[in-house]
């Protein structure tokens, strides 16, 4: 059980998956003008990681490794992701259109996103069991939304201020993210 | 003509990193050092160059309709085979890149090349487009790699150049240095792009 | 759908022809990869042993040791994890053994010691006392190891672990002669007192045996300098057991594992003479 606190709380805020693992920065610094927006992304991310860490856990350990096929994993894990992102846009559109109008075309993009194929990849190479991989997942995507939505925030209201025209857009929110990602550092100090 | 065009384009005026802001997830996990951002840059190099060749001749068999997973398969192929061959002949590279390599896959600059690029023009072309973006993000990885490594080590591809009294300037090894280093970089870039009227 | 599965088929195509090129690079790179980590196992060992050739993995009863062999074929040497349990939780450390039987080299691969005390069972200067020891030694706390302060339980802990393994790897790997488990059979000994002494859990324990008529009438503890209250509820358990049973294989003491377990090895050292 404590394995999983400290997975859950390693994911969260020590190795946060933006902010330290450099995972998944285009839709980081692309969705993170409204903060509203950011929590779409957050909820699409987190469902398309869990579904692929389970989907890609299960095709590792019962296809690729009793076949020897080990080496066809990059090839394998981003196509079911593809799929599976296909598939999250189909019942989208269907259930939430105006979600789906907000995530545009951020929402095909998650296939480019590497923090899924990431997370499929970290399941495999750290060794999580079934259960340990899916909190792992869980958690990563809690970390990627809670840093979106930290930043969304802050882009918001710096929408008002006045800023030198050479650091409009990325430049800024890149410097920003520097120094949120200073401050998941004292993170590490508690484990 | 047209050909060298589409190689010296890539380089600066249409920069990946500085001028499109895409790929950066590599651009900023391996840029500790110089040396890695440029190994990461060529691997980077490597599979885009190949994959656009190979998108660019099967543009007239691939249908619209599936073009997308058909890229994703040729460059996840190429991907595959720049890991092996570096976990084979460059093991130390391998090593430090990790888990990047097969993330080359999602790196929205090859993706991208091939669908805005590789998909509509003849090989030679596209071929040369490969090579002037693959060296426009080998460059940028090279420079960002080599400015953190001066300010965190005092040292450029392990050449020592501050001196040994320079008092490291250790944030700029860690992440949040990434990101800083980063920012800095494009507000230059945008600053001098204005200068030069690159627009 | 006669579209779909002509879409299918290019698709299928498309990665079949994949998956083909990739298991042919594959082919290539996987020896290489293989061999070189191959290599890099051969140099670590080659550090240790310089006339290591080629390597070998060999399991004998549960434990695993790299053999390096020589040209010729004949072992040189070998390294083998084994464990041993500290004070704070088991220790996991790598002991390499030469072709003769030497210790060249011992490695804490993980340990949960005291940081400040006894995690200094890592350091060189600690472990490098190991190095030449053979079976002969008595590697033992206190006598040709010397005990770290404030961490006499995770040093004892270190060198019975380091005479144990060794003791262990000359059986399975090098051939040596099991040693024969010392046995006792009160009814043949004469009426009188015994002495024996054995390890206890941070001291030597020496006890006095009583023999009466071919039975063991009483046990007196002569030294020890554990924990008192933990082996005072060892001693009150545990020599009732072995008077009851005629025998030291009884039950210990729960929470004081490490004191019953010295005062019945103490016993039987004792007896069996």
């Amino acid at each position: 059980m404590g394995n999983i606190i400290v997975i859950i709380f390693g994911a969260i805020f020590i190795n946060n998956f933006v902010l330290s693992r450099f995972l998944g920065l285009c839709p980081y610094f692309g969705v993170s003008k409204k903060v509203e927006t950011s929590i779409g992304m957050g909820m699409a991310v987190t469902f398309v990681m869990t579904m692929a860490s389970l989907v890609t856990w299960l095709l590792e350990w019962f296809v690729l490794v009793p076949n020897n096929l080990q080496y066809l994993r990059t090839i394998v894990f981003i196509l079911v992701i593809a799929a599976l992102v296909q598939f999250v846009e189909i019942v989208m559109r269907k259930v939430a259109p105006a979600l789906y109008e907000a995530l545009g075309i951020f929402l095909p993009l998650i296939t480019t996103n590497c923090a899924v194929l990431g997370v499929a990849i970290l399941n495999i190479q750290i060794g999580y069991n079934l259960f340990e991989a899916l909190v792992f997942a869980v958690a990563a995507a809690a970390g990627f939304t809670l840093a979106l939505v930290i930043l969304a925030g802050i882009r918001e209201r710096l929408e008002l201020a006045f800023i030198s025209r050479h650091f409009r857009g990325v430049a800024l929110s890149l410097i920003i993210a520097g120094i949120l990602s200073i401050a998941f550092m004292g993170f590490q100090g508690m484990m | 003509m047209s050909v060298m065009k589409d190689l010296s384009r890539g380089i600066i005026r249409d920069n990946a990193v500085f001028r499109l802001v895409l790929g950066l997830c590599p651009t900023l996990a391996v840029t500790g050092t110089a040396e890695n951002g440029l190994g990461m840059g060529l691997s980077a190099t490597a599979v885009l160059v190949c994959s656009n060749l190979v998108v660019a001749a099967l543009r007239n068999v691939i249908p619209n309709k599936i073009r997308i997973p058909c890229f994703i398969v040729i460059i996840a192929t190429f991907v595959t085979m720049v890991d092996m061959l570096l976990n084979a002949f460059l093991p130390a590279l391998h090593a430090q890149l990790g888990i990047f390599v097969p993330l080359i896959v999602v790196n929205c600059v090859i993706l991208g090349r091939a669908e805005a690029f590789a998909s509509r023009n003849p090989v030679l072309n596209s071929a040369a487009d490969g090579i002037g973006i693959g060296l426009g993000f080998t460059l940028a990885l090279t420079t960002l790699g080599a400015v953190r490594e001066l300010l965190s080590k005092g040292t450029i591809f392990h050449a020592n150049i501050l001196g040994s009294g320079y008092q490291p300037f250790q944030v700029f090894g860690f992440p949040p240095g990434a990101f800083i280093a980063l920012g800095l970089m494009l507000a230059l870039f945008n600053m001098l792009s204005r200068k030069f009227r690159l627009e | 759908m006669k579209e779909i599965a002509r879409l299918g088929l290019i698709l299928m195509l498309i990665c079949a022809v994949a998956a083909g090129s990739l298991s042919y690079v594959n082919g290539i790179t996987s020896a290489i990869i293989a061999d070189r980590e191959e290599k890099e196992k051969i140099a670590q060992m080659q550090k240790l042993f310089p006339d290591v050739a080629t390597l070998e993995d060999k399991t004998v009863d549960g434990m695993t040791a790299t053999i390096g062999l020589d040209g010729a074929g004949k072992m040189v040497g070998l390294l083998a994890e084994a464990r041993t349990e500290g004070y704070a939780g088991t220790i996991r450390f790598t002991l390499a053994v030469d072709g003769s039987g030497k210790i060249v080299g011992v490695n804490i691969l993980s340990q949960s010691e005291t940081p400040g005390l006894g995690d200094k069972i890592k350091e060189p200067a600690f472990l490098s006392q190991f190095v030449g020891k053979t079976g002969k030694d008595p590697i033992t706390a206190g006598q040709d190891i010397d005990i770290l302060a404030g961490a006499t339980v995770s040093t004892r802990a270190m060198a019975s672990g380091v005479k144990k393994a060794l003791a262990e790897i000359l059986v399975r790997f090098m051939g040596a002669e099991a040693p024969k488990q010392p046995t006792f059979n009160p009814s043949a000994l004469k009426d009188g007192k015994y002495t024996g002494t054995a390890d206890g859990f941070k001291s030597d324990i020496k006890v006095e045996v009583t023999i009466v008529g071919g039975k063991i009438t009483e046990i007196k503890v002569l030294e020890h300098n554990d924990t008192a209250n933990f082996f005072k509820m060892a001693e009150e358990e545990v020599i009732p057991r072995i008077i009851n049973k005629q025998s030291v294989e009884v039950d210990a003491a729960s929470g004081a594992t490490g004191s019953s377990k010295g005062i019945m090895q103490a016993v039987l050292n004792a007896l069996a003479k």
